[in-house]
């Protein structure tokens, strides 16, 4: 089954540069400008993985995360963080939000594509 | 004191760093430091706040439009209209003060980012107020100048 990303982030550059990314792979790519947007289309889709920014207007994504954490169809779908924001007390807020990984900006293609799929298969696994 | 008294670098360092990790990684573009500031009257400016309870700042990054272009080019591929450009600015800008933040955030000084501002106009200086530490550095890149400032300043507690 075609896995299914939805990215979320406040920035068109970096859902573009996520678009470019995953276009030569088997995947349906999915994108929302905020939380409550990515709210709404998680909802919808059910992605099998979200790639979540922090800092956004609207909702931000530990507003998503804990939202996401109360809906029963969406508390078990895998997250990524992916943002600039590396401080300790974020990974830390996340990381008990039950976010499966931490991507920080800048970041190298090859390294996100890797936890991406990592992250993927290991959902699959959990879910068989 | 000043920040800098607290981080394992100088704020100007870490700045540097920063800039430079956020360039090769992203772009894949290498920067030179230069001597010269940055020759345009058609610059993109952004700016992105850092704010906490024991201190307070800002990190601007500005660069001509044909070189933001090109950065967007970089990034993203292909045709870029204008507010690609604002918006992949104001990213780099963003990823920049991250690494600010979490050298910061390690010296006990915890805080948010702003969203990035992004404007386009002549040069701008950040004004230094109180005992504010301020740092500005010019670099090349491809023969485009780069100019990175930095402002903090420790609250009174």
């Amino acid at each position: 089954m075609t896995p299914k990303i939805l990215s979320v982030d406040d920035s068109r550059a970096i859902r573009m540069v996520l678009k470019r990314l995953f276009r030569p792979f088997a995947c349906e790519l999915f994108e929302a400008g905020d939380g409550e947007e990515g709210l709404a289309v998680a909802t919808s889709e059910k992605p099998d993985l979200i790639i979540l920014d922090y800092n956004m207007p609207v909702m931000d994504g530990v507003t998503m995360l804990r939202k996401m954490r109360e809906n029963p169809e969406l508390k078990r779908t895998p997250v990524i963080m992916l943002t600039a924001d590396a401080s300790s007390e974020i990974i830390n807020t996340v990381a008990r939000l039950g976010v499966r990984d931490y991507v920080t900006k800048p970041f190298d293609d090859a390294h996100l594509l890797d936890k991406v799929s990592r992250v993927i298969a290991l959902n699959r696994i959990e879910e068989a | 004191m000043t920040i800098s008294n607290y981080l394992p670098d100088d704020l100007g360092q870490t700045a540097a760093v920063a800039l430079a990790e956020v360039f090769s990684t992203q772009l894949k573009l290498s920067l030179e430091e230069s001597s010269a500031a940055i020759d345009s009257s058609a610059l993109v400016h952004s700016s992105v706040s850092i704010i906490g309870e024991r201190m307070e700042g800002s990190v601007l990054l500005q660069f001509s439009e044909l070189f933001a272009a090109r950065a967007t080019e970089l990034l993203i591929g292909g045709e870029c209209e204008e507010d690609d450009i604002k918006d992949v600015t104001g990213e780099l800008c963003n990823m920049i003060a991250g690494r600010v933040k979490v050298g910061l955030t390690a010296a006990g000084f915890t805080g948010t980012l702003a969203t990035p501002t992004v404007t386009v106009g002549a040069f701008i200086k950040l004004r230094q107020v109180g005992d504010s530490e301020f740092c500005e550095t010019n670099w090349s890149c491809e023969g485009h100048g780069i100019n990175l400032q930095i402002i903090i300043r420790i609250l009174p507690s």
